[in-house]
């Protein structure tokens, strides 16, 4: 369970630290106690160049070399003792007083200027960073193929590149007591709802850990409820999808060094869209949506249903289907609780080796499963080929969710069907399937009913949910963001 | 903005709460108490439901309190109103036990010959614990889902209408009843779960100043469900064979074969187990909130857990179909009475304290 702290006492931690961080000691000068601060940090920089009594501060390997020698060393090299004053008071040259700020300037790559009394920052970082790139986990077929990538800034210019609003606001929030990391909340004033806005910063303020790494981390940190099995806040890798929820008046979450971005508020149904649904044809987009659930219910059910017809229910096969089943269930020594939930964890290990193995181990995996699991087990007698068929097309069906995430918990889900399915029957699935509805209902997102625009229902949403309708109808806003301007369109 | 019942969602709730396991034994019931077109009677009784609306609609608008408890306490306080209170909690919530038991042992019949009927009834209690614990806006939105989930079963009435004849109607209007008495209260227990709406109205978004249509719309769709279905079991079978059928709806179900699959009323009865589990829950709710009302202390989890158990302790013994029925005809009568009386009661109530110079809250 996360602990978050009262509100009033972080204020007043917060102020309590600001004062003793912003009051310079009396007996040491700043760059003195820069400099203890950064003690056995021996990847930092100390450069002194005595005529102009000029400390220069900060680690090499978050600066822009380059820019560092232009903006910086070369103009000091040149500069006579009566220039310097000028110098420095160039405008990229930031003047700064608490040592604080000094400290996570430089932490951010930026490099401190020492001159007596006066310390100046000045932004040259240019830290290691790959190439955008297409989203792997996001992929697209018809829409723009770039995706985020581990910097929080050229992520922000991404989302600034396609909104471009001055309306467009960022907060800045540093979370992890040790690391700091910087999460930026994102929203579109007028367009989003200014009480999820505070009630989203106050519940990043209230993070009380140590460090967190991606935004699938911080999102469980956040969420209304962390322990349920299902995710509350859709992440995506795609700008487009994230300019998209800016425009719906949704609040987005961004974290340095993660390339997943979290739209809040989102409904189970969010986690079933893709870009391609937008940029096809609306029919398209629309059978395409239907197909999801389709493959949805396939993946929780299929398997579950086959367990409690071959083991309770055999009337309900028709009588054509029965002899073929028959004969193909004849040689199989185990229930059918057992030989699925035999194939449905070796389908499970299959998934798991393929994913962590480079590519091309990966395709051996992929054969070796195919023909070893696929073929011999059928031949050795240990399950039976409608097993495997319905073993597979489950497997399949979840890949088709688009998100690995929600697949994922919704793999485990099937998982307690099948057990109940062994256990009761149709009754059991029944009883399943009744858990995960009084569990979803119970969900919600930043206060936003998680089953939205189903349950409760919400006529106006329906445009974009099962359906994807015409553009010229989808006028309004999701029900969910709460937006104070459910238009769209009017200013 | 999200924590109110909707009119729509009103309507639905009601007509989950009406629905539940008598469904499969309607026609029987209707052919044996009322003999020919014994169907008709379903519109009838609807009928008089309506009129017991109509009542329900008056308290709600003549109302001197934000709820039923304020109106009450208005005139009696709540310490002797109390054992009023707890009666009408134990008999909602015994009805409630009672129609879960129904419904068990209807289950073991079908499917369940060699299992213990208590293990049944104890997974079943585990799930109406697990919804009845939650707040009244999370039932409303399971229940929506449970909606989607069932109200297909009605369609598949579509598939019988080839194999129905008019002549089996006969030109005869209610021949060869039993007790036709009998039969309108038991019918009438087939259509209770409406007066719950007395409890609800403070959670739904009044809004709209005529939320109330709402629950006529639920019950509209009750009878809509009983009466069409009924009407095609009288199409479908003789009267007869309804009488001696135990759940003529089930055998309507078996009777629909498709390619890929046969015998779906085993899927179909259990899916039954969700409209079942509204009902109960929101027995159980009302029954809890009643409790929760002498018992101030008690969270919602306590109450539920109390009722539940108090009510399986005290029909324990209860487990052949026949004690069931026996039971349920009892406690359903009982339950009748007070959904007409309630209203009235609390009509009275008011008119006392209106008589009296009471405000309106």
């Amino acid at each position: 369970m996360i602990r978050r702290k009262p509100k009033k006492l972080i204020k007043k931690l917060k102020e309590l630290n600001d004062q003793q961080q912003s009051e310079p000691s009396l007996d040491l000068s700043l760059y003195e106690q820069v400099v203890n601060e950064l003690e056995g940090c021996s990847d930092s920089e100390d450069v002194f160049f005595p005529e102009h009594h000029v400390h220069f501060v900060f680690f090499n390997h978050l600066v822009d070399t380059d820019r560092f020698k232009a903006e910086i060393l070369d103009p000091f090299y040149h500069v006579h003792k009566e220039e310097l004053d000028s110098l420095l008071n160039r405008s990229f040259y930031k003047p700064v007083t608490e040592l604080k700020k000094i400290i996570e300037g430089v932490l951010d790559g930026q490099v401190a200027i020492f001159n007596q009394e006066r310390v100046f920052l000045v932004n040259v970082a240019g830290p290691e960073k790959r190439n955008i790139q297409p989203s792997e986990t996001e992929t697209t077929i018809t829409g723009p193929h770039e995706g985020f990538i581990e910097s929080g800034e050229t992520n922000l210019s991404m989302i600034r590149r396609r909104v471009k609003t001055s309306r467009l606001k960022v907060n800045k929030l540093p979370v992890g007591e040790v690391t700091k990391t910087n999460a930026y909340l994102l929203y579109i004033k007028g367009i989003a709802n200014e009480e999820l806005v505070s009630e989203l910063t106050d519940r990043i303020e209230r993070i009380e850990i140590d460090a967190v790494y991606d935004a699938h981390m911080l999102s469980q940190l956040i969420e209304d409820q962390p322990n349920s099995l299902f995710p509350q806040f859709i992440a995506r890798e795609r700008p487009d999808s994230i300019a998209a929820g800016l425009v719906e008046g949704k609040i987005i979450i961004l974290l340095e060094g993660s390339p997943a971005v979290i739209i809040a508020p989102s409904s189970f149904f969010d986690f079933f869209e893709t870009g391609d649904d937008y940029y096809q044809r609306w029919l398209t987009g629309t059978a395409t949506r239907l197909l999801r659930f389709g493959a949805f219910i396939i993946t929780i059910a299929f398997t579950a249903l086959y367990v409690s017809v071959t083991s309770y229910h055999y009337e309900m096969i028709p009588e054509s289907l029965l002899t073929t089943l028959a004969v193909s269930r004849g040689k199989v020594p185990f229930d059918p609780i057992y030989e699925a939930l035999l194939m449905e964890i070796t389908i499970e290990f299959l998934r798991e080796a393929g994913a962590r193995l480079p590519t091309k181990v990966g395709q051996t995996i992929g054969i070796v499963g195919g023909i070893v699991i696929g073929q011999a087990a059928v031949q050795a007698g240990i399950t039976s080929n409608v097993l495997i068929i319905v073993v597979a097309i489950s497997a399949i069906a979840s890949f088709v969710v688009p998100s690995y995430i929600m697949s994922a918990s919704i793999r485990l889900a099937r998982f307690g069907l099948i057990l109940l399915a062994g256990l009761l029957g149709n009754l059991g699935i029944v009883i399943g399937l009744t858990i995960i509805v009084i569990h979803l209902s119970s969900l919600t997102s930043v206060g936003a009913p998680y089953l939205a625009p189903l349950s409760p229902f919400f006529p106006s949403d329906w445009k974009d949910f099962l359906l994807r309708a015409p553009y010229k109808m989808m006028k309004s806003r999701p029900t969910i963001s709460r937006s104070p301007k459910k238009r769209k369109l009017k200013e | 903005m999200f924590e109110k019942i909707a009119p729509f969602h009103l309507a639905i709730l009601i007509y989950m709460i009406q629905s539940g396991v008598t469904f499969f034994k309607l026609p029987r019931m209707l052919a044996v108490n009322f003999g020919t077109n014994g169907w008709l009677m379903v519109v009838i009784v609807s009928f008089i439901v309506m009129i017991n609306l109509l009542l329900i609609s008056l308290v709600i608008r003549f109302r001197v309190g934000e709820n039923v408890f304020e109106i009450m306490e208005g005139l009696i306080s709540v310490k002797w109103m109390a054992p009023f209170y707890l009666l009408l909690a134990l008999t909602w919530s015994l009805l409630s036990i009672l129609v879960g038991k129904d419904f068990i042992s209807i289950t073991q019949v079908l499917s369940f010959q060699n299992t213990n009927s208590t293990s049944l009834f104890v997974i079943l209690m585990v799930l109406v614990f697990y919804l009845g614990m939650k707040d009244i806006y999370t039932i409303s939105k399971a229940t929506n889902i449970f909606f989607i989930l069932t109200i297909g079963i009605f369609f598949l009435i579509i598939y019988h209408i080839p194999y129905t004849s008019l002549e089996r109607l006969t030109p005869f209007i209610f021949k060869e009843g039993k007790n036709t008495i009998e039969g309108i209260v038991q019918l009438y227990t087939a259509f209770l779960g409406f007066e719950i709406v007395l409890f609800l109205f403070p959670y739904v978004d009044q809004s709209k100043p005529k939320w109330f249509r709402s629950v006529y719309y639920g019950h509209f769709l009750t009878t809509v469900v009983y009466s069409v279905t009924c009407f095609v079991s009288y199409l479908f079978f003789s009267l007869n064979q309804l009488k001696i059928t135990s759940y003529p709806v089930l055998n309507l179900i078996a009777y629909i074969e498709i390619e890929l699959i046969e015998r779906i009323e085993t899927f179909v009865f259990n899916l039954f187990l969700i409209k079942i589990l509204v009902t109960l829950v929101l027995y159980l709710w009302a029954s809890s909130l009643l409790l929760e009302r002498v018992i101030p202390a008690l969270s919602r989890k306590q109450s539920v857990a109390i009722l539940i158990i108090t009510s399986m302790l005290i029909t324990l013994n209860v487990d052949v179909m026949s004690e069931i029925a026996d039971w349920l005809l009892v406690v359903g009568f009982v339950a009748a009475a007070l959904a007409i009386g309630l209203p009235i009661i609390l009509l009275i109530v008011i008119g006392i304290r209106t008589y009296r110079g009471d405000h309106r809250a």
